[in-house]
């Protein structure tokens, strides 16, 4: 027989070796979703101060709520995290460019949002690597320990046995 | 207002000690958990963020415990004694200083200025101006000049009493007077001002009627090419506008526009000079309220 050389096509090869995990990096994650200046137009900003009422200098409420909706799409995001409107006014921006990513992914999620998961499940496995590996060591450890008790003792009965003897 | 339930008074017990002594300021317990978390924010210890529950179980103003409020990108420091900046003030401020031109020098006054938020957020974001900020407090004087120090922009406070004939032959014309004068009016004070406000801040920064619109009609007029007046409730817009209509020879040379804010109350008469003026003001105020004369 003729031997045969065993040939991998190269679309099989590719697979192969995307098998090996690619680890995620905290510092390279896919960008935050950002809005656009193109989208402000669809927005509609609402503030809601908590309560109806004259206003002005007659009260003086501290939060101010900043409720952002998306038109087309419909989806709504608030903001009260901070006693600065304009900090609402951002923080509400970042969230709905979020959700409209999300949105516009087909409800699936975000690049970002997989990978930080992936970034997540991989912490998790090494912890859990770690935690046998260091319980392994201990256990040879105890083992070793074990080991050396029971020769130390079958030492000491010889010696006590020639000692009679 | 309707009473708070036992059963939220105990629910925010269980939560958190302190939080059912912001109850009767914040209403809800996700609105008393917010402020209690601003306040944990500044203070040290859990003791002084007691203390602190216990001031605002008092009405006492979270601003002037927390020292500060937040002013477009700004931090105004605030102290008892001067009037706390509001939204309303802020919006249409910032709405204003992002109209005027950045690249022109403009001379700005503010008068009524407190702690200087007004001022302060025009200089910061348009700074080739030049911007007074007048009050008569010497309290608020005093905060703005800290103000202006501390956030280190340049702008000249001012200690002038307005009101006083004489007050607007000491300063030169300006371009544009902005301003937030004290416009609750005496008979509705007691009734419609909230409990925190009556007892904590200066009635000086608060109850007025119509002085301070009549003054600027009768002595700022000449000095400016444009004014915009923060006001209480729609009377004190028209009042400015029947007079300004009425009065032929400021009929022909002003024009006058009303702006309402978020919360669809009437907030702001703002006017302009139709010619003889360096900076083109129509356009400036282009879509900035309703104008009506």
């Amino acid at each position: 027989m003729t031997p045969r050389l065993l040939r991998i096509a190269p679309t099989v090869r590719h697979q192969l070796h995307s098998c090996t995990t690619t680890l995620v990096k905290k510092n390279k994650l896919p960008p935050r979703p950002k809005l656009t200046v193109e989208i402000e137009p669809e927005l509609e900003e609402k503030f809601l101060h908590g309560g109806r009422g004259p206003g002005g200098q007659k009260i003086n409420k501290c939060n101010s709520k900043v409720q952002l909706k998306h038109v087309p799409s419909g989806i709504v995001v608030e903001c009260q995290e901070t006693r600065s409107r304009e900090q609402n006014r951002k923080i509400a921006r970042e969230k709905l460019a979020l959700q409209l990513a999300i949105w516009q992914n087909g409800g699936n999620p975000t690049a970002r949002q997989t990978a930080l998961h992936e970034w997540e499940k991989q912490g998790k496995r090494s912890r859990e690597r770690k935690s046998r590996d260091k319980h392994d060591r201990h256990g040879d450890a105890r083992r070793q320990e074990r080991l050396k008790e029971v020769q130390e003792e079958e030492q000491l009965l010889e010696s006590l046995l020639r000692g009679k003897v | 207002m309707p009473r708070i339930k036992p059963s939220t008074i105990w629910k925010a017990f269980s939560l958190n000690k302190a939080l059912p002594f912001l109850l009767p300021e914040c209403r809800s317990i996700s609105a008393a958990k917010q402020e209690l978390h601003w306040i944990e924010n500044e203070c040290t210890s859990h003791r002084q963020v007691v203390q602190c529950c216990k001031l605002r179980y008092r009405h006492y103003p979270l601003q002037y415990i927390l020292r500060s409020q937040p002013f477009g990108p700004l931090s105004v420091k605030c102290e008892r004694g001067v009037l706390i900046p509001r939204w309303e003030t802020e919006e249409w401020t910032m709405d204003l200083a992002q109209r005027l031109p950045a690249s022109q020098k403009l001379q700005i006054l503010d008068l009524c200025t407190g702690t200087g938020c007004v001022a302060l957020l025009l200089k910061h974001l348009r700074p080739k101006s030049t911007v007074h900020a007048i009050d008569c407090s010497p309290l608020a004087f005093k905060l703005v000049s800290l103000n202006a120090s501390s956030l280190n922009i340049d702008i000249q406070p001012v200690k002038l009493d307005i009101l006083d004939a004489h007050a607007p032959n000491e300063l030169p014309n300006f371009d544009i007077i902005t301003c937030n004068p004290p416009y609750i009016p005496k008979s509705t004070f007691v009734k419609e001002t909230s409990r925190s406000v009556k007892l904590f801040e200066p009635k000086l920064a608060l109850i007025g009627e119509t002085e301070f619109y009549s003054n600027l009609l009768d002595f700022w007029l000449q000095k400016t090419d444009a004014f915009v007046y923060e006001v209480g409730e729609l009377s004190q817009c028209t009042y400015i506008h029947h007079r300004i209509a009425q009065n032929a020879q400021l009929s022909d040379l002003w024009r006058v526009g009303f702006k309402f804010d978020s919360n669809r109350q009437a907030r702001v008469v703002f006017g302009y000079k139709r010619a003889h003026t360096t900076l083109n003001w129509e356009k400036v105020f282009e879509g900035f309220g309703e104008l009506k004369h």
